[in-house]
């Protein structure tokens, strides 16, 4: 037998021949059998022997062999066909089980014919020690005295077993009574020991997720604050591009402008001025009128600018390629006053009529070849050739400006008795003052006037205060004898500057004054009111910022001269005191300053703020700067 | 702590009697149900099965006493000489004698340990010789088988 002594490495091997086989009995052989049975594969170092032979055994198995060794195979052969399926169906699923060694799941233990390798279950575990107050087998032994005097109890067999020696036996649990609560308590003891495990796996659990959120937190902040940053880069550059596409825009209109400079008759005097956008300087100035330009007013920055002049016209200008659109004709008397829409346009004369047009219906004055020449103001030379563009007839006076008065009129307004001096139209509601001494409102669509509001009457209850101020009428002398001077209403609220220097607010549902404003010593010539303050100002050469729930002045500023047109918003107030130049005083900054341009004495002007543009009149040139 | 009042060897070779088992099998599957198995309950249960004679029970009962290993790292050395003690029964001395080497490893003052290393040395002994027994009974047969058929032979010729 070498191939036993020589392949197993035991230490008890080399001494088996050397003990008696007289143990080995036929009795013994049914308990000794089933050892038999093969350790897997992977154990065969110790196991050689019962390897051999049982691989002895499975090949003779059919053949006739006599002996003892016939009733050994024929006997108990089938018994070790079983086992060697039985090996074969543990080594397969030891080796699953070997592929997932900590993970064993106990639903499984029925259905598996295998008991789990040692291997698996001592490598990488630890074997602390055992820190339990009760063992495991005190635990038993506890129950199952109890389950034994539930059932009855029977005598137990308890066989001679060599290697026996008496148990000992511990504790304190003889008595039924204490068992019971001894059991439940090392079940809750149990049951509480497996919570707080599991607790505690939890709980590393969770925290392993707080980490991770944090560090997703912090990994989208710093994105967002990236982006954030981006979007700071982008707007910088959006504000250079945008103001680089003004700066082209201008451009090309220049240039567009410059190429119908050669087409119109009426040529510019030369000065197409185009400055940089400064605030306060000037983008443009335009030219065409004969006399002094008395109103004007526009509706957007780059949209329609009407003007009104002496020399009896009334012209219609496009602010965005800055040439003339046309005369509107119409008013027998030179126009006092002005409003314009979007849309519409009304004009108050010295014939006592309102005129409203609509100069949406202007379009661009069609091209005309002409040999251009240079004028004088008043003279007006023309060779020219007109291109027909379209079928109809373009009526045009002299100048080779078309005549837009028909196309554009829409209504009349008769009623007053003397020249309209000013007037204020806002929402399809207009209100107009006259030298007739009153003030009017019109219904727009049916051209009626509505309500007519008598001034003198007014008048009469403050001439005495006036004396106290010391207004004396005639000091004064105002060159164009408003009696009038300014209006401005908004809903139901009016408020009229007239000629005694007061200014009073009506009620354009009565039709009565309720408050009278004193305070100016001359007549007022241009008034204009917002929810707070009414800024005045009048031919006593001063502004005063009045206080509209109060009445009483907030501030007063004086000039050189009479104050002729001011306006005003919330953070200036622009006006012209005779000089040449315009006058802003910054609400804000509490600060004074001038806009410089005009080569002439502003004797009329009139703005109106919208911004950024705002287009000032004198003597002859319009002129718009940039505010 | 060590582990002073395990059981002998002898201890698992005392069965329960069926009402009895039942009754830790109806405790053990009890609480399975309520997904709330305590560790004394599973190895009542387990040692109860590898008391009895039959190998199935056996079986179970060491993979009961598997699981209670892997749960429960405070019960982890009992289960070892537990482990042994199966293994043994079942006649898997050489994991039983792994079992029960750690648990010397780690107790070598233990009464039963020794005792059960020496009760698994016996089978293991046996068991080779055993071995050696068949195998010189399996030589001899074949031995005999051989001249009966040589004489088979003789007889042909003559």
């Amino acid at each position: 037998m070498s191939m036993s002594n020589g392949s197993s490495p035991r230490t008890s091997t080399p001494n088996y021949e050397a003990k008696s086989t007289s143990n080995f009995n036929d009795t013994r052989l049914n308990d000794l059998m089933p050892s038999f049975h093969l350790e897997s594969l992977k154990n065969t170092v110790p196991n050689t022997i019962s390897n051999t032979a049982s691989m002895l055994f499975s090949p003779l198995t059919p053949r006739a062999v006599k002996g003892d060794a016939v009733t050994i195979i024929t006997e108990f052969a089938p018994q070790m066909m079983e086992r060697r399926v039985q090996q074969y169906i543990n080594t397969n699923a030891r080796q699953t089980e070997n592929s997932n060694q900590i993970s064993f799941p106990a639903d499984e233990s029925s259905t598996r014919s295998t008991t789990p390798n040692p291997e698996e279950l001592l490598v990488a575990t630890d074997i602390p020690e055992s820190k339990a107050p009760l063992s495991l087998i005190q635990g038993y032994r506890a129950t199952f005295s109890e389950t034994e005097t539930i059932n009855k109890k029977r005598g137990k067999n308890k066989r001679k077993v060599k290697g026996f020696l008496p148990a000992a036996s511990d504790g304190g649990f003889d008595s039924d009574y204490d068992c019971k609560p001894l059991n439940q308590l090392i079940a809750d003891r149990d049951r509480v020991v497996k919570e707080n495990d599991r607790l505690r796996l939890h709980e590393s659990r969770m925290i392993a997720d707080i980490k991770r959120i944090e560090k997703e937190i912090a990994e989208l902040t710093a994105k967002k604050l990236s982006l954030e940053s981006n979007i700071t880069n982008f707007g910088t550059r959006k504000a250079e591009l945008t103001d680089q596409l003004e700066d082209l825009n201008e451009k090309i209109a220049n240039f567009y402008q410059e190429d119908n400079n050669g087409h119109n008759t009426r040529s510019r005097k030369g000065k197409t001025t185009l400055r940089s956008q400064e605030p306060g300087t000037c983008i443009k100035t335009l030219e065409g009128h004969d006399e002094i330009i008395l109103c004007l007013d526009f509706n957007k920055p780059h949209g329609t600018l009407a003007t009104a002049s002496l020399d009896n016209t009334l012209r219609l200008w496009d602010l965005a390629n800055y040439q003339c659109l046309g005369i509107l004709d119409g008013h027998k008397g030179i126009v006092n006053c002005m409003r314009m829409d979007r849309h519409h346009l009304v004009t108050g004369s010295r014939d006592c009529t309102i005129r409203q047009w609509d100069i949406s219906k202007v379009s661009l004055p069609p091209k005309v070849k002409h040999v251009s020449e240079v004028k004088q103001m008043s003279e007006v030379k023309q060779i020219s050739e007109v291109k027909q563009i379209s079928d109809q007839s373009v009526k045009s006076n002299e100048n080779g400006l078309p005549f837009i008065g028909d196309d554009c009129w829409l209504a009349t307004l008769e009623g007053h008795t003397g020249s309209v001096t000013c007037l204020h139209y806002e929402n399809g509601c207009l209100v107009s003052g006259s030298s007739d001494k009153t003030m009017k409102q019109w219904d727009m669509e049916t051209g009626q006037c509505i309500l007519t509001m008598d001034i003198l009457w007014a008048m009469s209850s403050s001439k005495a205060e006036l004396r106290q101020i010391g207004f004396f009428s005639d000091e004064y002398t105002l060159e164009y004898g408003d009696f009038v001077g300014a209006l401005q209403f908004r809903d139901v609220g009016l408020a009229s500057g007239t000629e005694d220097g007061v200014i009073r607010m009506w009620d354009l549902r009565t039709g009565q004054a309720h408050r009278a404003l004193l305070g100016h010593t001359g007549p007022i010539t241009c008034l204009q009111f917002d929810d707070l303050h009414v800024v005045s100002g009048s031919v006593d050469k001063s502004i005063k910022i009045w206080d509209l729930r109060t009445g009483s002045v907030i501030d007063t500023f004086m000039y050189d001269h009479s104050v002729v047109s001011l306006q005003f918003d919330p953070h200036k107030i622009i006006c012209s005191a005779g000089s040449n130049d315009i006058k802003l005083y910054n609400r804000t900054a509490f600060q004074q300053s001038k806009i410089e341009g005009h080569s002439q004495p502003l004797i009329v002007k009139t703005k109106r703020i919208r911004k950024p543009e705002l287009p000032l009149c004198y003597k002859t040139k319009v002129e718009i700067s940039h505010n | 702590m060590s582990l002073t009042d395990l059981p002998y060897a002898a201890d698992a070779e005392s069965p329960l009697t069926i009402e009895e088992l039942s009754v830790l099998r109806r405790q053990f599957e009890k609480e399975v149900k309520e997904d709330d198995v305590t560790t004394q309950t599973k190895f009542n249960y387990a040692w109860g099965l590898i008391k009895s004679r039959r190998k199935n029970e056996q079986q179970l009962g060491v993979r009961l006493l598997a699981e209670i290993f892997r749960e429960s790292p405070e019960r982890r050395r009992e289960c070892l000489y537990y482990l042994a003690l199966g293994h043994f029964k079942l006649g898997e001395y050489t994991h039983a004698r792994d079992y029960n080497d750690q648990l010397l490893q780690r107790e070598p003052n233990n009464l039963q340990a020794q005792s059960l290393k020496k009760l698994i040395e016996d089978k293991l002994n046996r068991e080779g010789l055993m071995g050696a027994m068949i195998m010189s009974g399996v030589v001899g047969a074949i031995a005999i088988g051989g001249l009966y058929i040589a004489s088979l032979f003789k007889d042909k010729r003559k």
